[in-house]
């Protein structure tokens, strides 16, 4: 691993910084050191793989960022530019014509406004005891729609697992060891056993950038802070702006944001794929399951009236009280399924390496 | 009260009209992160208070709690901006960009 | 010209987001790279979903939560002191949707750059075009 200080090129940030030279066995890789720092915070950035962007002209880097300053090259040529305004100076016209039959803005009484709307503004307090009009009729009046919705989201999950989960990668060539006490990087070639923790060596990523101190314990300390929040966000959603998807989504991004900050591989020691899939699928199958609990009791489904036997309150009560477990299911869904997005898209299946 | 309100709304008013008036006028990276970060955050304390005085008008256990709460939101902002402001500039760092120096031309 | 005014203060916010989703299609027509008409594809679905809150707008009214003591017994609500709840509900569902949809949007990015190595859109035609 040569490290030398003739790549830096500190001051030419406006194009082409980067250094690309030909490694061995087809591997690019550009070595920047920092003349700010000293030696030992070099960073390493390694290209891994199949001969990757060739000319680098366009496109992205493997890493994502822009690290090559020529890369816009846009090709758009200008036939499809002149059609593409076209049809879209033509399809804002006819919108814009459309148009003259809406009513004003904010007219009381226009036809969004009148026929069901006001029934569910003028009954959802006494119907079901919620303030928040937006929360009842989204989880009671029109549960069935918030049920496929859900199982939406849980699709898409699923989806990016199928499509992007590699189980047995190909193991890569090199492993990066860092010893922790003098920062010096060691490369590890193919061995047939080797651990992903040695004692005072820690795996790092390809792509890596060193232990930056602050961010990691700000993010260590904020994350208690936001699921709180997020658990009263879902708490609250009767009574104030929330509810399940708002909270469900502050959920998964307090995982998201150790992912972040830490690597990959920390935050999935604490929320692992497994269990993630599991809290997945259980939260659309509470959803569900309470919809099927409905019927099970007499009632329609999803109808919570008759929750009120086994929650031994009102019938009134059980429909706030139905709302509230509904929406518990919709938060774990959205939160376990923005977690497995993350994972894969950013790992590209590996769940090795993140971001 | 409604003196000390104004006083402090307009306290703020000025740190954040600074801090955009930097932004736009500085040299270069680094620099303009300097208003960025930190007078956004000034102004943000300036702002927060004057609301939590302003709320605090008829005096009751509730709106202490309401005044405390938005001097919460404050806490966390002091927490999370500078983290913010300094993540940037770390990755400026190491992507290799130099500070500027006197006499440069403007980037 | 007071007519066209009145017009105009009447109908601005549709046509302020027929221009957003006019900038969302023309991304998603013209761009080169794949990202970038993702990108497009989730501009049109913001502009659309706020098209659709800006229909429930009532003058005067206020947000769609009941104003209510604790313990109070119920009292009469007047429908036209809250904006309408419907479009934020229909909305709530679109925006899971645009979510889901740029997930696997990026994940079939991934796939193609795998495969075709460039996410630019005539590198690949014209990798097909080859075989």
């Amino acid at each position: 691993m040569a490290i030398g200080p003739d790549h830096s090129h500190i001051g030419s940030h406006s194009r082409n910084w980067c250094h690309y030279s030909q490694g061995p066995a087809g591997f690019r890789y550009s070595i920047w050191c920092l003349q700010l720092h000293d030696v030992s915070s070099l960073v390493y950035h390694g290209g891994s793989g199949r001969g990757i962007h060739r000319g680098h002209r366009r496109g992205w880097c493997q890493h994502g960022i822009f690290c090559c300053g020529r890369f816009q090259n846009n090709k758009e040529d200008k036939g499809l530019k002149a059609i593409g305004l076209i049809i879209a100076l033509l399809t804002g016209g006819l919108l814009i014509y459309a148009t003259v039959d809406f009513p004003a803005y904010g007219d009381p009484k226009s036809a969004a406004s009148t026929h069901v709307s006001p029934r569910y503004i003028e009954k959802s307090m006494e119907e079901t005891d919620v303030p928040n009009v937006v929360t009842s009729v989204l989880a009671d009046y029109r549960g069935y729609d918030t049920m496929f919705e859900t199982t939406v989201i849980f699709s898409a999950g699923v989806v990016c697992f199928i499509l992007l989960r590699i189980f047995r990668p190909e193991e890569p060539e090199e492993r990066f060891y860092r010893h922790t006490l003098t920062g010096m990087i060691l490369t590890v070639k193919e061995t047939k056993t080797m651990p992903s923790r040695l004692e005072e060596f820690e795996r790092i990523d390809t792509i890596w950038t060193p232990h930056d101190l602050i961010i990691k314990t700000l993010c260590r300390f904020l994350v208690p802070f936001i699921q709180l929040f997020a658990l009263y966000v879902i708490a609250h959603g009767h009574h104030s702006p929330g509810g399940g998807f708002q909270g469900g989504v502050m959920l998964g991004a307090s995982f998201i944001v150790l992912a972040m900050s830490h690597d990959l591989r920390t935050a999935t020691q604490r929320m692992g794929e497994k269990i993630n899939a599991l809290l997945c699928a259980s939260g659309v199958f509470i959803y569900a399951g309470t919809g099927a609990l409905c019927l099970l009791l007499g009632a329609n489904f999803l109808d919570y009236k008759a929750l009120a036997s086994v929650l031994h309150v009102d019938s009134v009560m059980a429909r706030s009280y139905g709302i509230f477990i509904v929406e518990i299911g919709v938060g774990i869904a959205v939160m376990a399924t923005m977690i497995r997005i993350y994972n894969n898209v950013s790992s590209k299946g590996r769940y090795d390496e993140g971001l | 009260m409604d003196i000390a309100v104004t006083v402090l709304l307009i306290c703020g008013l000025i740190f954040f009209a600074g801090g955009t008036l930097g932004i736009l006028r500085f040299p270069d990276f680094y620099s303009r992160l300097h208003p960025a970060g930190k007078l956004d955050t000034l102004g943000l304390l300036f702002g927060m208070m004057a609301f939590a005085l302003f709320n605090l008008h008829h005096f009751s256990v509730g709106t202490l709690l309401t005044s405390l709460k938005i001097l919460l939101i404050v806490v966390f902002a002091f927490l999370a901006s500078p983290t913010a402001t300094h993540a940037i500039v770390d990755a400026g760092v190491r992507a290799g960009l130099s500070p500027w120096k006197k006499g440069e031309k403007r980037r | 010209m007071g007519d066209l005014l009145q017009t105009i203060l009447a109908k601005y916010n549709y046509w302020i987001y027929i221009i957003l989703m006019m900038i969302g299609l023309y991304a998603m027509i013209v761009k080169n790279n794949l990202i970038k008409k993702i990108l497009g594809m989730n501009i049109f679905q913001t502009a659309i979903i706020l098209f659709y809150v800006s229909i429930g707008v009532k003058k005067g009214g206020t947000i769609p939560i009941i104003e209510h003591t604790h313990g109070a017994g119920p009292h009469i609500v007047h429908a036209a002191d809250y904006i309408n709840p419907l479009p934020h509900v229909l909305m709530l569902t679109a925006i899971v949707v645009s979510v889901a949809t740029l997930g696997v949007a990026l994940a079939l990015g991934i796939k193609i750059y795998n495969r075709f190595n460039t996410l630019e859109e005539d590198e690949i035609l014209t990798q097909l075009r080859e075989k």
